[in-house]
């Protein structure tokens, strides 16, 4: 269940949190700068109540009975004759009774009587005793002598502390307070719009981009804050999709292209067969011919197939270790039958050394380049196998002595369907795509096949394999 | 397993179930070649009725199928308690289909497009499975070949063969009279698992050596190319 602020947008729920933490925050400030100011300003009022108990002690006296309370050596009595300059105060005993309020006040005109003070210990507090007086009172214990409890004496003042600058204060806090809170919504709100507009952007940027123009990216503003990072991340994205489309458009035009030419020979060879009778021979002979043709289409599909996987990263790896030797030694027995049927000879020059990737696919990347090799050398060429280790990998260069690539097309020789030299021998097996295949091959196990001119004359190419 | 003890000389009885026609009616007039009886249905629903009502020696279920699948098919025929070995066709030939049919109780398992001979070579497999691995003395008209000793004979001389010519000598002869097709050779006997780089020119010459040795030019060949198919090893050319 969503809270109806989680419906709205980050903007929104971004400035309507400052809103809430800036009022808290001033408020609480303004209330401590209030209290503060109130507690300086009553200052010099405690101080004044401080000097009064002093006088009082010194000028009040009381019987050791305590029956006698003399002001002076006179008995003190309050009301309209007390002195305004003397201090005001209250002695109370040990039962909260009062026994002197000794001011110049009239009590019946005072609207609440000043209550009993808590007894035993020092406090200072205010209090009102009219609408428009109130006053400052400090109590502290009295001990008479003689006696065995203390009472409590009270001196009190009018309490008058700059009630109109507290007033001011007080206003310009609940002016200030509203304006500063609508300012902070106001520039929270600009700030994130500011913020979260490269987002906006990103999000208008993603919204027109389609599969048919993969190619697009977005532009990163700051490739360090979060949002350009967000873009970088979407870009990444952005290329897996586009090879992963690529590679399945190329499958496409590759299968409309190249599937044709077999089609063709399969319609034509059994169509022409069809157009007089024959002897069963023939009859036989048209339809092996026929089903080669197939063959060839269905390995040229299966090919295609596995291109556009390993091209488009799917195809399954299954990562083991093994011995790289073992595995170079077994593809070269393998083809050295077709090596001696032309009287060639492959060399290997290996070492011992294991990896960690998946032998199957390396060993058909290799299968292809040794394949190449014989194809292309000439009867009675030397072929040459090797393993070198270079830092944390390996190579495997297969060289030939055979016409080699020429400059140009040297760069194109591992696209798809390239075949150079009018080597287009479409007999067995050639497709053009073996180098292709090899290339990706490598790639999905993290390595490189490189092309080099062999000296003096001959093509190498050559396998890196990370070790693993 | 049970059926397979069927009367000696009462022919095969093979369930087709298939719904691309052209490929049902090839395949009802292979098995036929073979001297086999067979029925065929052409929907799952049809298929489930079929494998209730007969009683059959074999099951060849293509997986796709209007209805109901050959999964699905398979998976009421084994909880019903038929045993028949089932050879099942996919037009996938992905791994993980391949396990979980095998899982579903298939026997075998094979991937369109398929040669013929291939299907022929691994029906007998499921029907007969024991004559297949057990001997180890193959005999084929003059020609013999000792599995254990790896030692090849033809008419009483014998004949030096590498080790990867035995091998694919004992692949043909179990295979005899049979057509053995390039994509089984590179798979059972040089056990390559991908087929996207090419050993067909490998096995043809290696092929090609092996008749050499075996035939040379005697006027009786063993070994027979078959055009567009494969290679066949047996006394006629077929």
């Amino acid at each position: 269940m969503k809270r109806w602020w989680q419906t709205r947008t980050l903007r929104f729920r971004l400035a309507l949190w400052y809103a809430l933490g800036g009022t808290l925050l001033l408020a609480g400030f303004s209330a401590i700068i209030y209290g503060y100011v109130v507690d300086r300003m009553a200052r010099p009022l405690d101080h004044q109540l401080r000097q009064d108990l002093t006088t009082v002690g010194q000028r009040l006296r009381v019987s050791p009975d305590g029956l006698h309370i003399t002001w002076d050596g006179h008995e003190a009595q309050g009301g309209a004759e007390w002195n305004w300059s003397d201090p005001w105060f209250e002695l109370w005993d040990e039962h909260g009774r009062l026994l002197r309020r000794l001011w110049p006040l009239n009590e019946a005109h005072l609207e609440k009587p000043p209550f009993a003070p808590p007894n035993g210990r020092e406090t200072l507090s205010v209090f009102y005793v009219a609408g428009d007086l109130r006053l400052r009172v400090l109590s502290v214990p009295y001990q008479v002598p003689g006696h065995s409890s203390a009472w409590t004496l009270r001196v009190m003042r009018i309490h008058v502390p700059a009630a109109d600058a507290l007033r001011a204060l007080l206003l310009i806090i609940s002016l200030a307070l509203p304006i500063v809170v609508v300012m902070l919504v106001l520039g929270g709100y600009w700030i994130t719009r500011r913020w979260l507009k490269p987002l906006d952007d990103v999000v208008r940027q993603a919204d027109r981009i389609t599969a048919d123009d993969l190619d697009r990216r977005l532009t990163v503003a700051n490739p360090n804050d979060e949002i350009g990072r967000l873009a970088g991340v979407f870009n990444v994205t952005l290329d897996r999709l586009e090879s992963s489309f690529r590679a399945l458009d190329r499958f496409v035009a590759d299968a409309s292209h190249e599937l044709r030419t077999p089609l063709t020979t399969l319609r034509s060879v059994g169509e022409v067969g069809l157009r007089r009778s024959r002897t069963v021979e023939e009859y036989r002979e048209i339809i092996g011919s026929m089903l080669e043709e197939a063959g060839r289409l269905q390995l040229l599909t299966e090919r295609l197939l596995e291109l556009a996987k390993a091209e488009g990263g799917k195809a399954t790896v299954r990562r083991q270790r093994f011995c790289l030797d073992e595995n170079v030694a077994a593809c070269v027995e393998e083809l050295s039958i077709l090596a001696e049927n032309k009287r060639q000879k492959i060399v290997l020059e290996t070492m011992q050394c294991a990896v960690e990737t998946d032998p199957v696919l390396f060993h058909q990347a290799l299968q292809n380049l040794i394949d190449n090799a014989i194809k292309y050398s000439p009867p009675e060429a030397l072929i040459t196998v090797s393993i070198r280790e270079v830092g944390e990998a390996f190579t495997v260069a297969v060289a030939d002595q055979g016409p080699g690539i020429a400059e140009e097309n040297r760069d194109v020789i591992m696209d798809r369907f390239v075949r150079t030299d009018g080597a287009c021998e479409r007999g067995r097996g050639g497709f053009g795509l073996g180098l292709a295949l090899t290339r990706a091959y490598m790639r999905i196990l993290g390595g490189t096949l490189e092309y080099q001119p062999n000296k003096p004359q001959g093509s190498r190419f050559v396998l890196f394999l990370p070790r693993t | 397993m049970m059926i397979m003890n069927a009367a000696p000389g009462s022919p095969l009885r093979v369930l087709v179930v298939e719904d691309e026609v052209k490929t049902r009616a090839s395949l009802v007039e292979g098995f036929q070649l073979e001297g086999w009886v067979v029925v065929t249905a052409s929907t799952g629903i049809e298929a489930v009725r079929c494998v209730n009502e007969g009683c059959f020696d074999l099951i060849v279920l293509d997986w796709m199928l209007p209805g109901c699948d050959g999964m699905e098919v398979l998976r009421q025929a084994r909880a019903r308690g038929h045993r028949t070995p089932v050879l099942m066709l996919t037009a996938r030939g992905e791994v993980e289909d391949r396990v979980a049919g095998l899982d579903g109780g298939a026997d075998d398992f094979l991937a369109k497009p398929f040669a013929f001979a291939e299907l022929i070579a691994r029906c007998r497999a499921l029907l007969r499975r024991q004559v297949l691995s057990g001997a180890t003395l193959l005999r084929c008209a003059d020609l013999q070949l000792d599995t254990r000793a790896r030692v090849a004979m033809r008419s009483g001389d014998e004949i030096l063969l590498t080790p990867r010519e035995v091998d694919v000598l004992e692949y043909m002869m179990r295979y005899q009279n049979q057509v053995v097709t390039r994509e089984m050779l590179e798979r059972d006997v040089w056990r390559q698992t991908k087929r996207f780089t090419s050993l067909d020119n490998v096995i043809d010459v290696q092929i090609m050596r092996l008749r050499r040795k075996v035939d040379g030019d005697r006027a009786d060949p063993l070994i027979h190319t078959i055009r567009g198919i494969g290679y066949r090893l047996g006394k006629d050319p077929g």
